[in-house]
Protein backbone atom coordinates (compact mmCIF):
# COMPACT_ATOMS: atom_id res chain seq x y z
CA UNK A 1 0.00 0.00 0.00
CA UNK A 2 2.75 2.41 0.96
CA UNK A 3 4.58 1.71 -2.30
CA UNK A 4 1.46 2.54 -4.26
CA UNK A 5 1.06 5.82 -2.45
CA UNK A 6 4.68 6.77 -2.93
CA UNK A 7 4.48 5.88 -6.60
CA UNK A 8 1.38 8.02 -6.98
CA UNK A 9 3.03 10.98 -5.30
CA UNK A 10 6.19 10.64 -7.39
CA UNK A 11 4.16 10.38 -10.58
CA UNK A 12 2.23 13.50 -9.73
CA UNK A 13 5.31 15.49 -8.86
CA UNK A 14 6.99 14.39 -12.05
CA UNK A 15 3.97 15.46 -14.04
CA UNK A 16 4.14 18.83 -12.34
CA UNK A 17 7.45 19.63 -13.92
CA UNK A 18 7.24 17.72 -17.20
CA UNK A 19 6.58 19.54 -20.43
CA UNK A 20 5.79 18.02 -23.77
CA UNK A 21 8.80 17.58 -26.00
CA UNK A 22 6.98 19.36 -28.80
CA UNK A 23 6.75 22.52 -26.72
CA UNK A 24 8.62 25.32 -28.44
CA UNK A 25 10.23 23.02 -30.99
CA UNK A 26 11.76 24.96 -33.89
CA UNK A 27 9.87 22.91 -36.45
CA UNK A 28 9.29 23.74 -40.05
CA UNK A 29 5.63 24.73 -40.23
CA UNK A 30 4.97 25.12 -43.94
CA UNK A 31 6.61 25.75 -47.28
CA UNK A 32 5.81 27.87 -50.30
CA UNK A 33 5.67 26.22 -52.74
CA UNK A 34 4.26 23.20 -50.90
CA UNK A 35 5.13 19.61 -51.66
CA UNK A 36 3.67 18.60 -55.01
CA UNK A 37 3.24 22.13 -56.30
CA UNK A 38 3.11 22.72 -60.03
CA UNK A 39 3.62 25.75 -62.26
CA UNK A 40 6.30 27.14 -59.97
CA UNK A 41 7.88 30.10 -61.76
CA UNK A 42 11.40 29.48 -62.96
CA UNK A 43 12.61 32.71 -61.37
CA UNK A 44 11.03 32.08 -57.98
CA UNK A 45 12.72 32.32 -54.63
CA UNK A 46 11.54 29.44 -52.45
CA UNK A 47 10.33 29.85 -48.88
CA UNK A 48 9.95 27.78 -45.72
CA UNK A 49 8.24 29.03 -42.59
CA UNK A 50 9.53 27.87 -39.23
CA UNK A 51 8.16 28.11 -35.69
CA UNK A 52 8.94 31.23 -33.72
CA UNK A 53 11.76 29.74 -31.70
CA UNK A 54 13.83 28.72 -34.73
CA UNK A 55 17.19 30.27 -35.45
CA UNK A 56 19.15 29.84 -38.66
CA UNK A 57 22.87 29.26 -38.47
CA UNK A 58 23.68 28.63 -42.09
CA UNK A 59 22.46 25.05 -42.27
CA UNK A 60 22.61 23.91 -45.91
CA UNK A 61 19.51 23.69 -48.04
CA UNK A 62 19.79 20.81 -50.47
CA UNK A 63 18.41 21.33 -53.95
CA UNK A 64 18.22 18.32 -56.25
CA UNK A 65 18.38 19.39 -59.87
CA UNK A 66 16.54 17.62 -62.69
CA UNK A 67 19.84 16.13 -63.93
CA UNK A 68 20.31 14.34 -60.63
CA UNK A 69 23.00 16.55 -59.16
CA UNK A 70 22.61 18.07 -55.75
CA UNK A 71 23.47 21.59 -54.65
CA UNK A 72 24.05 22.58 -51.04
CA UNK A 73 22.96 26.19 -50.75
CA UNK A 74 22.69 28.76 -48.02
CA UNK A 75 19.47 30.65 -47.51
CA UNK A 76 18.49 33.94 -45.98
CA UNK A 77 16.47 33.97 -42.78
CA UNK A 78 13.89 36.57 -41.87
CA UNK A 79 13.49 36.22 -38.12
CA UNK A 80 10.39 38.40 -37.91
CA UNK A 81 8.50 36.23 -40.37
CA UNK A 82 10.24 32.98 -39.45
CA UNK A 83 10.90 32.63 -43.17
CA UNK A 84 13.91 30.92 -44.68
CA UNK A 85 14.33 31.90 -48.31
CA UNK A 86 16.37 30.11 -50.94
CA UNK A 87 17.08 31.95 -54.14
CA UNK A 88 18.43 29.44 -56.68
CA UNK A 89 21.74 30.71 -58.05
CA UNK A 90 20.39 30.60 -61.57
CA UNK A 91 16.89 30.36 -63.01
CA UNK A 92 15.38 26.92 -62.82
CA UNK A 93 14.61 24.90 -65.91
CA UNK A 94 11.08 25.07 -67.23
CA UNK A 95 8.73 22.13 -66.83
CA UNK A 96 11.21 20.26 -64.67
CA UNK A 97 10.97 18.53 -61.31
CA UNK A 98 13.06 19.69 -58.37
CA UNK A 99 13.42 18.33 -54.87
CA UNK A 100 14.31 20.57 -51.99
CA UNK A 101 15.40 19.45 -48.53
CA UNK A 102 14.67 22.21 -46.03
CA UNK A 103 17.01 21.90 -43.03
CA UNK A 104 16.32 21.07 -39.41
CA UNK A 105 16.98 24.19 -37.37
CA UNK A 106 17.94 24.71 -33.77
CA UNK A 107 15.81 26.77 -31.43
CA UNK A 108 16.24 29.39 -28.78
CA UNK A 109 14.22 27.54 -26.17
CA UNK A 110 15.19 23.92 -26.73
CA UNK A 111 18.42 22.07 -27.20
CA UNK A 112 17.61 19.79 -30.09
CA UNK A 113 16.79 20.38 -33.70
CA UNK A 114 13.26 20.72 -34.99
CA UNK A 115 11.72 19.20 -38.06
CA UNK A 116 12.79 19.95 -41.59
CA UNK A 117 11.01 18.80 -44.71
CA UNK A 118 11.64 17.47 -48.19
CA UNK A 119 9.41 18.92 -50.89
CA UNK A 120 9.14 18.14 -54.57
CA UNK A 121 7.71 20.58 -57.07
CA UNK A 122 7.47 21.11 -60.79
CA UNK A 123 8.27 24.34 -62.51
CA UNK A 124 6.08 26.05 -65.05
CA UNK A 125 7.17 27.26 -68.43
CA UNK A 126 7.99 30.84 -67.60
CA UNK A 127 8.79 33.48 -65.06
CA UNK A 128 6.24 35.17 -62.82
CA UNK A 129 5.45 38.53 -64.33
CA UNK A 130 2.00 39.46 -63.05
CA UNK A 131 0.83 40.17 -59.54
CA UNK A 132 -1.68 37.85 -57.92
CA UNK A 133 -5.36 38.54 -58.25
CA UNK A 134 -7.24 38.45 -54.96
CA UNK A 135 -10.21 40.34 -53.58
CA UNK A 136 -9.43 39.82 -49.90
CA UNK A 137 -11.41 38.50 -46.96
CA UNK A 138 -15.12 37.85 -47.40
CA UNK A 139 -16.66 36.60 -44.16
CA UNK A 140 -15.65 36.00 -40.55
CA UNK A 141 -16.78 33.51 -37.93
CA UNK A 142 -15.52 33.07 -34.40
CA UNK A 143 -15.68 30.61 -31.55
CA UNK A 144 -14.25 30.04 -28.11
CA UNK A 145 -11.75 27.23 -27.61
CA UNK A 146 -10.18 25.83 -24.45
CA UNK A 147 -7.28 23.47 -24.91
CA UNK A 148 -4.52 22.16 -22.76
CA UNK A 149 -1.26 23.75 -23.79
CA UNK A 150 1.87 21.64 -24.30
CA UNK A 151 4.12 24.29 -22.82
CA UNK A 152 2.21 25.59 -19.84
CA UNK A 153 0.41 22.37 -18.90
CA UNK A 154 -2.73 24.37 -18.30
CA UNK A 155 -5.88 25.05 -20.21
CA UNK A 156 -5.53 28.14 -22.33
CA UNK A 157 -8.56 30.11 -23.43
CA UNK A 158 -8.53 31.48 -26.94
CA UNK A 159 -10.97 32.92 -29.42
CA UNK A 160 -10.59 31.27 -32.78
CA UNK A 161 -11.46 33.03 -36.00
CA UNK A 162 -12.21 31.57 -39.42
CA UNK A 163 -11.67 34.11 -42.16
CA UNK A 164 -13.19 33.14 -45.49
CA UNK A 165 -11.26 34.31 -48.49
CA UNK A 166 -12.07 35.28 -52.04
CA UNK A 167 -10.70 33.27 -54.94
CA UNK A 168 -7.07 33.90 -55.70
CA UNK A 169 -4.98 33.28 -58.78
CA UNK A 170 -1.54 34.04 -60.08
CA UNK A 171 0.51 33.32 -63.17
CA UNK A 172 2.94 31.55 -60.87
CA UNK A 173 0.21 29.18 -59.73
CA UNK A 174 -2.08 29.36 -56.75
CA UNK A 175 0.21 27.02 -54.82
CA UNK A 176 2.87 29.68 -54.87
CA UNK A 177 0.86 32.25 -52.96
CA UNK A 178 1.46 33.28 -49.37
CA UNK A 179 -1.41 34.62 -47.30
CA UNK A 180 -0.80 37.70 -45.17
CA UNK A 181 -3.64 38.04 -42.67
CA UNK A 182 -3.77 41.11 -40.49
CA UNK A 183 -5.93 42.02 -37.52
CA UNK A 184 -7.14 45.51 -38.26
CA UNK A 185 -9.29 46.15 -35.20
CA UNK A 186 -9.23 44.77 -31.69
CA UNK A 187 -8.70 45.77 -28.09
CA UNK A 188 -4.95 45.32 -28.01
CA UNK A 189 -3.99 47.07 -31.23
CA UNK A 190 -1.97 50.02 -30.06
CA UNK A 191 -0.83 51.40 -33.38
CA UNK A 192 -1.56 49.89 -36.78
CA UNK A 193 -2.92 46.57 -38.01
CA UNK A 194 -1.04 43.55 -36.74
CA UNK A 195 0.01 40.61 -38.91
CA UNK A 196 -1.41 37.51 -37.26
CA UNK A 197 -0.91 34.84 -39.90
CA UNK A 198 1.67 34.34 -42.61
CA UNK A 199 1.85 31.13 -44.57
CA UNK A 200 0.54 29.19 -47.53
CA UNK A 201 -2.82 30.25 -48.87
CA UNK A 202 -5.36 27.65 -47.68
CA UNK A 203 -7.03 25.48 -50.31
CA UNK A 204 -9.83 27.13 -52.20
CA UNK A 205 -12.96 27.24 -50.06
CA UNK A 206 -11.08 26.66 -46.83
CA UNK A 207 -11.01 29.59 -44.43
CA UNK A 208 -7.85 30.87 -42.84
CA UNK A 209 -7.78 30.02 -39.17
CA UNK A 210 -6.22 32.06 -36.40
CA UNK A 211 -6.51 31.93 -32.61
CA UNK A 212 -6.01 34.94 -30.39
CA UNK A 213 -5.65 35.41 -26.67
CA UNK A 214 -8.69 36.96 -25.03
CA UNK A 215 -7.10 40.29 -24.27
CA UNK A 216 -6.66 40.86 -27.98
CA UNK A 217 -9.85 39.31 -29.22
CA UNK A 218 -12.84 40.36 -27.14
CA UNK A 219 -14.83 43.24 -28.59
CA UNK A 220 -14.90 44.70 -32.07
CA UNK A 221 -12.45 42.59 -34.08
CA UNK A 222 -11.65 42.94 -37.77
CA UNK A 223 -9.30 41.27 -40.23
CA UNK A 224 -8.05 41.98 -43.73
CA UNK A 225 -6.08 39.77 -46.06
CA UNK A 226 -3.83 39.98 -49.08
CA UNK A 227 -1.57 37.50 -50.84
CA UNK A 228 1.91 37.71 -52.24
CA UNK A 229 3.56 35.52 -54.80
CA UNK A 230 6.98 33.91 -54.67
CA UNK A 231 8.57 36.83 -56.45
CA UNK A 232 7.24 39.27 -53.89
CA UNK A 233 4.41 40.88 -55.82
CA UNK A 234 1.35 41.53 -53.71
CA UNK A 235 -2.32 41.50 -54.52
CA UNK A 236 -5.01 43.95 -53.68
CA UNK A 237 -7.84 43.04 -51.36
CA UNK A 238 -6.31 44.49 -48.22
CA UNK A 239 -8.90 47.23 -48.25
CA UNK A 240 -11.70 44.73 -47.58
CA UNK A 241 -12.24 44.29 -43.85
CA UNK A 242 -14.40 41.65 -42.25
CA UNK A 243 -15.52 42.35 -38.71
CA UNK A 244 -17.30 40.72 -35.83
CA UNK A 245 -18.32 41.66 -32.31
CA UNK A 246 -17.06 39.03 -29.88
CA UNK A 247 -18.00 38.67 -26.25
CA UNK A 248 -16.22 37.43 -23.19
CA UNK A 249 -17.03 33.74 -22.73
CA UNK A 250 -18.77 32.77 -19.50
CA UNK A 251 -15.70 31.76 -17.57
CA UNK A 252 -16.92 30.54 -14.23
CA UNK A 253 -14.02 28.61 -12.81
CA UNK A 254 -16.12 26.98 -10.16
CA UNK A 255 -15.21 23.99 -8.06
CA UNK A 256 -15.95 21.45 -10.76
CA UNK A 257 -14.40 23.25 -13.73
CA UNK A 258 -11.42 25.14 -12.39
CA UNK A 259 -8.69 25.05 -15.05
CA UNK A 260 -6.10 23.35 -12.91
CA UNK A 261 -2.53 23.21 -14.02
CA UNK A 262 -0.39 20.22 -13.25
CA UNK A 263 1.11 22.00 -10.28
CA UNK A 264 -2.28 22.42 -8.67
CA UNK A 265 -3.45 18.99 -9.63
CA UNK A 266 -0.27 17.52 -8.24
CA UNK A 267 -0.80 19.39 -5.02
CA UNK A 268 -4.31 18.01 -4.78
CA UNK A 269 -3.16 14.46 -5.38
CA UNK A 270 -0.41 14.91 -2.85
CA UNK A 271 -2.79 16.11 -0.15
CA UNK A 272 -5.18 13.29 -0.92
CA UNK A 273 -2.41 10.74 -0.80
CA UNK A 274 -1.13 12.04 2.52
CA UNK A 275 -4.61 11.98 4.01
CA UNK A 276 -5.03 8.42 2.83
CA UNK A 277 -1.68 7.50 4.32
CA UNK A 278 -2.63 8.98 7.69
CA UNK A 279 -5.93 7.12 7.74
CA UNK A 280 -4.22 3.90 6.75
CA UNK A 281 -1.66 4.31 9.50
CA UNK A 282 -4.28 5.02 12.14
CA UNK A 283 -6.21 1.94 11.16
CA UNK A 284 -3.06 -0.10 11.20
CA UNK A 285 -1.96 1.26 14.55
CA UNK A 286 1.35 2.61 13.28
CA UNK A 287 2.96 5.78 14.56
CA UNK A 288 5.32 8.19 12.69
CA UNK B 1 -14.37 44.86 -62.38
CA UNK B 2 -11.06 43.37 -61.40
CA UNK B 3 -10.07 45.38 -58.39
CA UNK B 4 -6.74 43.70 -57.93
CA UNK B 5 -5.11 43.47 -61.26
CA UNK B 6 -2.95 46.55 -61.00
CA UNK B 7 -2.33 46.70 -57.31
CA UNK B 8 0.87 44.80 -57.01
CA UNK B 9 4.34 45.71 -55.95
CA UNK B 10 7.56 43.90 -55.65
CA UNK B 11 8.90 43.32 -52.20
CA UNK B 12 12.42 43.40 -50.95
CA UNK B 13 15.88 42.36 -52.01
CA UNK B 14 15.75 39.14 -50.04
CA UNK B 15 12.86 38.06 -52.16
CA UNK B 16 15.06 38.45 -55.14
CA UNK B 17 13.82 41.70 -56.60
CA UNK B 18 14.80 45.30 -56.75
CA UNK B 19 12.77 46.84 -54.01
CA UNK B 20 14.24 50.28 -54.44
CA UNK B 21 12.78 50.58 -57.86
CA UNK B 22 9.40 49.57 -56.60
CA UNK B 23 9.02 51.55 -53.41
CA UNK B 24 9.93 54.87 -54.90
CA UNK B 25 7.47 57.65 -54.22
CA UNK B 26 4.31 56.72 -55.95
CA UNK B 27 3.81 59.70 -58.21
CA UNK B 28 1.70 58.94 -61.21
CA UNK B 29 3.41 59.49 -64.50
CA UNK B 30 1.41 60.63 -67.47
CA UNK B 31 1.33 57.07 -68.72
CA UNK B 32 0.02 55.85 -65.35
CA UNK B 33 -2.78 58.37 -65.16
CA UNK B 34 -6.23 56.88 -65.31
CA UNK B 35 -8.20 57.37 -68.44
CA UNK B 36 -10.08 60.61 -68.34
CA UNK B 37 -13.49 60.13 -66.86
CA UNK B 38 -12.68 56.96 -64.94
CA UNK B 39 -14.00 58.58 -61.80
CA UNK B 40 -15.99 61.66 -62.74
CA UNK B 41 -14.96 64.73 -60.80
CA UNK B 42 -11.95 63.04 -59.21
CA UNK B 43 -8.67 64.94 -59.22
CA UNK B 44 -5.84 62.38 -59.31
CA UNK B 45 -3.06 62.57 -56.78
CA UNK B 46 -0.52 60.04 -55.60
CA UNK B 47 -2.14 56.99 -54.07
CA UNK B 48 -1.54 56.75 -50.35
CA UNK B 49 -2.73 54.32 -47.71
CA UNK B 50 -5.89 56.07 -46.54
CA UNK B 51 -8.92 54.10 -47.79
CA UNK B 52 -9.39 56.66 -50.56
CA UNK B 53 -9.05 56.41 -54.31
CA UNK B 54 -6.41 59.11 -54.56
CA UNK B 55 -5.41 58.31 -58.13
CA UNK B 56 -8.98 58.12 -59.37
CA UNK B 57 -8.66 54.69 -60.96
CA UNK B 58 -11.66 53.31 -59.13
CA UNK B 59 -9.64 51.27 -56.63
CA UNK B 60 -8.68 52.43 -53.15
CA UNK B 61 -5.17 52.01 -51.79
CA UNK B 62 -3.76 50.22 -54.80
CA UNK B 63 -0.18 50.93 -55.75
CA UNK B 64 0.87 51.44 -52.14
CA UNK B 65 4.16 49.63 -51.81
CA UNK B 66 5.07 47.48 -48.80
CA UNK B 67 7.64 49.01 -46.51
CA UNK B 68 10.52 46.78 -45.40
CA UNK B 69 11.03 46.58 -41.65
CA UNK B 70 14.43 46.86 -39.98
CA UNK B 71 14.04 43.55 -38.18
CA UNK B 72 12.57 41.67 -41.14
CA UNK B 73 9.21 41.43 -42.81
CA UNK B 74 7.15 44.21 -44.29
CA UNK B 75 4.46 46.70 -43.47
CA UNK B 76 1.45 46.45 -45.76
CA UNK B 77 -1.42 48.75 -46.54
CA UNK B 78 -4.52 47.11 -45.08
CA UNK B 79 -7.80 48.73 -44.18
CA UNK B 80 -6.43 52.17 -44.92
CA UNK B 81 -3.40 51.97 -42.65
CA UNK B 82 0.08 50.55 -42.84
CA UNK B 83 0.39 47.47 -40.66
CA UNK B 84 2.93 47.25 -37.88
CA UNK B 85 6.15 45.42 -38.55
CA UNK B 86 5.72 41.72 -37.85
CA UNK B 87 7.20 40.16 -34.74
CA UNK B 88 8.14 36.55 -34.35
CA UNK B 89 5.65 36.09 -31.54
CA UNK B 90 2.81 37.95 -29.83
CA UNK B 91 3.93 37.93 -26.18
CA UNK B 92 6.84 35.54 -25.78
CA UNK B 93 8.73 32.89 -27.71
CA UNK B 94 6.82 29.60 -27.41
CA UNK B 95 8.37 27.28 -24.87
CA UNK B 96 10.53 29.96 -23.31
CA UNK B 97 10.77 30.22 -19.55
CA UNK B 98 11.25 33.12 -17.19
CA UNK B 99 11.78 33.33 -13.46
CA UNK B 100 8.84 34.48 -11.39
CA UNK B 101 8.47 34.98 -7.65
CA UNK B 102 6.06 33.27 -5.33
CA UNK B 103 5.16 34.34 -1.83
CA UNK B 104 5.76 31.06 -0.04
CA UNK B 105 8.12 28.12 0.33
CA UNK B 106 11.11 28.64 -1.97
CA UNK B 107 10.02 32.13 -3.15
CA UNK B 108 11.31 31.23 -6.62
CA UNK B 109 9.38 29.92 -9.59
CA UNK B 110 9.36 29.35 -13.32
CA UNK B 111 6.77 30.43 -15.83
CA UNK B 112 6.52 28.93 -19.33
CA UNK B 113 5.35 30.63 -22.49
CA UNK B 114 2.39 29.00 -24.21
CA UNK B 115 2.91 27.04 -27.40
CA UNK B 116 1.34 29.79 -29.49
CA UNK B 117 3.41 32.51 -27.83
CA UNK B 118 0.33 34.43 -26.72
CA UNK B 119 0.42 34.07 -22.95
CA UNK B 120 2.38 32.89 -19.94
CA UNK B 121 1.42 29.91 -17.84
CA UNK B 122 1.28 29.59 -14.08
CA UNK B 123 4.21 30.50 -11.90
CA UNK B 124 5.33 27.06 -10.72
CA UNK B 125 7.57 26.81 -7.67
CA UNK B 126 11.09 25.70 -8.42
CA UNK B 127 13.24 23.71 -6.00
CA UNK B 128 16.03 23.96 -5.40
CA UNK B 129 16.50 27.65 -5.99
CA UNK B 130 19.61 28.22 -8.13
CA UNK B 131 22.61 28.38 -5.81
CA UNK B 132 23.46 31.96 -6.73
CA UNK B 133 20.18 33.16 -5.25
CA UNK B 134 19.27 30.50 -2.74
CA UNK B 135 20.45 32.45 0.30
CA UNK B 136 18.86 35.68 -0.88
CA UNK B 137 15.54 33.96 -1.51
CA UNK B 138 15.77 32.24 1.85
CA UNK B 139 16.56 35.41 3.77
CA UNK B 140 14.71 38.10 1.84
CA UNK B 141 11.85 35.87 0.69
CA UNK B 142 9.33 37.49 -1.67
CA UNK B 143 11.13 40.78 -2.11
CA UNK B 144 12.82 43.15 -4.55
CA UNK B 145 16.14 41.77 -3.38
CA UNK B 146 15.26 38.35 -4.69
CA UNK B 147 14.28 39.79 -8.05
CA UNK B 148 17.49 41.81 -8.16
CA UNK B 149 19.49 38.68 -7.48
CA UNK B 150 17.68 37.01 -10.36
CA UNK B 151 18.60 39.82 -12.70
CA UNK B 152 22.18 40.07 -11.48
CA UNK B 153 22.80 36.41 -12.09
CA UNK B 154 21.82 36.29 -15.70
CA UNK B 155 18.26 34.99 -15.54
CA UNK B 156 15.28 36.38 -17.38
CA UNK B 157 13.03 37.63 -14.61
CA UNK B 158 9.48 38.90 -14.26
CA UNK B 159 9.70 42.50 -13.03
CA UNK B 160 7.17 41.90 -10.29
CA UNK B 161 8.67 44.58 -8.06
CA UNK B 162 9.06 47.16 -10.83
CA UNK B 163 12.77 47.52 -10.26
CA UNK B 164 13.14 49.84 -13.22
CA UNK B 165 10.40 52.11 -11.94
CA UNK B 166 8.39 52.30 -15.13
CA UNK B 167 5.17 51.10 -13.57
CA UNK B 168 5.06 47.90 -15.60
CA UNK B 169 5.07 44.79 -13.43
CA UNK B 170 4.38 42.41 -16.28
CA UNK B 171 7.55 42.98 -18.27
CA UNK B 172 10.76 40.99 -18.11
CA UNK B 173 14.15 42.18 -17.00
CA UNK B 174 17.53 40.55 -17.15
CA UNK B 175 18.89 38.26 -19.81
CA UNK B 176 15.75 37.82 -21.89
CA UNK B 177 17.01 38.07 -25.44
CA UNK B 178 15.81 34.64 -26.50
CA UNK B 179 12.33 35.28 -25.13
CA UNK B 180 11.61 38.60 -26.73
CA UNK B 181 9.30 38.78 -29.72
CA UNK B 182 10.66 41.83 -31.46
CA UNK B 183 14.06 41.61 -33.09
Amino acid sequence: MRAVIVATVVTCLTAATARAQSCGAPDLVSTVPPDGATLVPVDAPLHAFYAAAAIYQGEPILLDLPDGTEQALVGEFDQAEGRLTLTPPEPMSGLATYTLQWPELRGTTSGGKGLGKKVTFTTGASADVSPPSFAGATTLAWDWVRENDDCTDKIEDRLSFDVSLAQASDDGGRDSLTLVLSQTAGPSLATGPRQVLLGPLPPSGTPAHVSLALDGAVGHVCFAALVRDLTGKISGGGEHEVCVQTTQPPFFNGCSMAPLGYDERARGWLLGALAFLLIARRRGGHAC
Amino acid sequence: MDTTSDSAHDLAPDLGFDLAADVAPDVPSPSDAPPPGTVPGCVPTAETCNSLDDDCDGVVDNDVAPIPCPGGGYRYCVAGRMSDCPTRCAVCVPGGQRVCFISYCSYWGLQACASDGQSWGYCVEQRPVPSACSSVASNKKHSPETEQCCIDNGFCCLDEFDLNGNGDKTEMLGRCGDLLCAQ
